[in-house]
C-alpha cells in the first residue's frame, strides 16, 4: 500500500502532443495525391472572358495551353513583340506556331491534341482567328475556350 | 547505488510547426480549382472542299459580329437576350415555321418517332477586330439556347434536369439538339466603294 501515493497533489496528465505532425503528414499526403501542381501557369496577366455556360474542363488526350495576354505588347509581363503567344512554357510567335506544333507534339507521336485557349477578354478575334486555322490545318479538332462562369 | 536516470525527451512541439508549414507550401503551390471552359469542335480538315450542298435559307441562322462588338441579324442589330430567344425558336421549331428550319421524322431512343430540325446551321461571321469577350458571348448565347431546349426536353420526358440524366438519355437529346454552329470570318472591304 505505501507503494500508491494518493495524498498529495494530482495534476492532470498533460495532453501528449508527439502524434500530431503524423496527423498533417497524412494530410499533405493526400493532398499531393489528389490535387494537380500547376505544371505551365502562365507567365503573365490575364483577364479571362466570362461565360454564364462555362463547364468543367474537359482532360482528354495530350493538353495544349495557349496563353493570349492583354495586348500582347509587353504590358503584365506579355512578350514584348506583338503576336507572339505563350504555348506550355515557350513563347512562340504565330508564325512558329506550325513548327512548335510539329517539334513539340506531333513528331513525338502525341497526335491526340486537345488545345486549351486562355486568352485575355480584349483580345481581337483576328489573333484568335489565325490560330485557329493553324491549329484546323494541323488536324486539331478540340478546342476549349476558358472561362469564368 | 543505481540512479535512475531520466532520459531527457527530445522536445517534439515544433515538428507539428514544420508540418503546417509543408501543408500551406503545398497548398499554394497546387492549383485546385478546376478550369472552366465552353467546348467548340472544328470540322474535319478535308484535302478537298466538299462540293457545296444545297442548303435552304431556311435551315441558316446567319449572325454577324461587327468590328464594334454589335450583334447583327437579319440586318438588324439584336441584344444577346434577343439572340437566345431566337436561336431557341430557331433550333426547337415548335411550330414547324414554314421560315423556320425543315423539320423531318427520325428514330430516337426513349422518344420513338420525334421530328428533328435536321439541317440546321448556325453561320457565324466575325470580324477580325472583335473582342474575344464579345465572340465568347456569342457562343456562350447559342450554347445557351440549344442548353435550354435540351433541358425542357429533359424535363417534359423525364421530370428531370439534363446534367442529371443517364448516357444514352443524354445521347437521345443530343440526337435532336446536336450543337451546329459553323464560323465565317468577314471579309474586310479593301479600301472604299466609289
Amino acid at each position: 500500500m505505501s507503494r500508491f501515493r494518493k495524498t498529495g497533489k494530482r495534476e492532470v496528465p498533460s495532453l501528449s502532443t508527439a502524434s500530431l505532425p503524423d496527423l498533417i503528414f497524412t494530410i499533405l499526403f493526400f493532398f499531393m495525391i489528389t490535387s494537380n501542381l500547376k505544371d505551365r501557369p502562365a507567365k503573365m496577366k490575364i483577364d479571362l472572358p466570362e461565360a454564364t455556360q462555362a463547364e468543367e474542363k474537359v482532360e482528354e488526350g495530350q493538353e495544349m495551353i495557349i496563353y493570349i495576354g492583354k495586348g500582347m505588347t509587353g504590358n503584365n509581363g506579355a512578350h514584348p513583340e506583338k503576336n507572339v503567344l505563350q504555348v506550355d512554357n515557350d513563347w512562340v510567335s504565330v508564325e512558329n506556331l506550325p513548327g512548335f506544333i510539329h517539334a513539340n507534339y506531333l513528331d513525338k507521336g502525341r497526335k491526340d491534341i486537345n488545345v486549351t485557349i486562355q486568352a485575355d477578354k480584349s483580345t481581337s478575334m483576328g489573333l484568335i482567328n489565325d490560330i485557329k486555322k493553324i491549329l484546323h490545318e494541323e488536324g486539331i479538332r478540340k478546342i476549349q475556350y476558358v472561362a469564368l462562369p | 547505488m543505481r540512479l535512475k536516470r531520466r532520459i531527457p525527451e527530445v522536445n517534439s512541439s515544433s515538428s507539428a510547426d514544420v508540418a503546417f508549414l509543408l501543408l500551406v507550401f503545398f497548398l499554394l503551390a497546387s492549383s485546385p480549382d478546376k478550369e472552366k471552359t465552353l467546348l467548340q469542335q472544328l470540322p474535319e480538315k478535308k484535302e478537298t472542299p466538299d462540293k457545296p450542298r444545297d442548303i435552304k435559307e431556311r435551315d441558316v441562322f446567319k449572325i454577324a459580329l461587327l468590328a464594334d462588338n454589335s450583334l447583327i441579324y437579319e440586318e438588324e442589330r439584336i441584344t444577346r437576350e434577343e439572340l437566345k430567344g431566337l436561336a431557341k425558336l430557331f433550333i426547337t421549331n415548335p411550330e414547324d415555321n414554314m421560315y423556320l428550319p425543315e423539320k423531318f421524322p427520325e428514330e430516337i431512343p426513349f422518344f420513338g418517332e420525334y421530328h428533328v430540325t435536321r439541317n440546321h446551321i448556325f453561320i457565324l461571321e466575325v470580324s477580325r477586330e472583335a473582342s474575344y469577350q464579345s465572340y465568347i458571348d456569342v457562343q456562350n448565347e447559342i450554347i445557351a439556347a440549344y442548353n435550354e431546349a435540351r433541358n425542357d426536353l429533359s424535363r417534359a420526358r423525364w421530370k428531370k434536369e439534363y446534367i442529371l440524366l443517364s448516357p444514352e438519355e443524354r445521347k437521345a437529346i443530343q440526337q435532336i439538339y446536336p450543337y451546329k454552329i459553323a464560323e465565317k470570318e468577314i471579309e474586310e472591304e479593301e479600301g472604299g466603294k466609289a
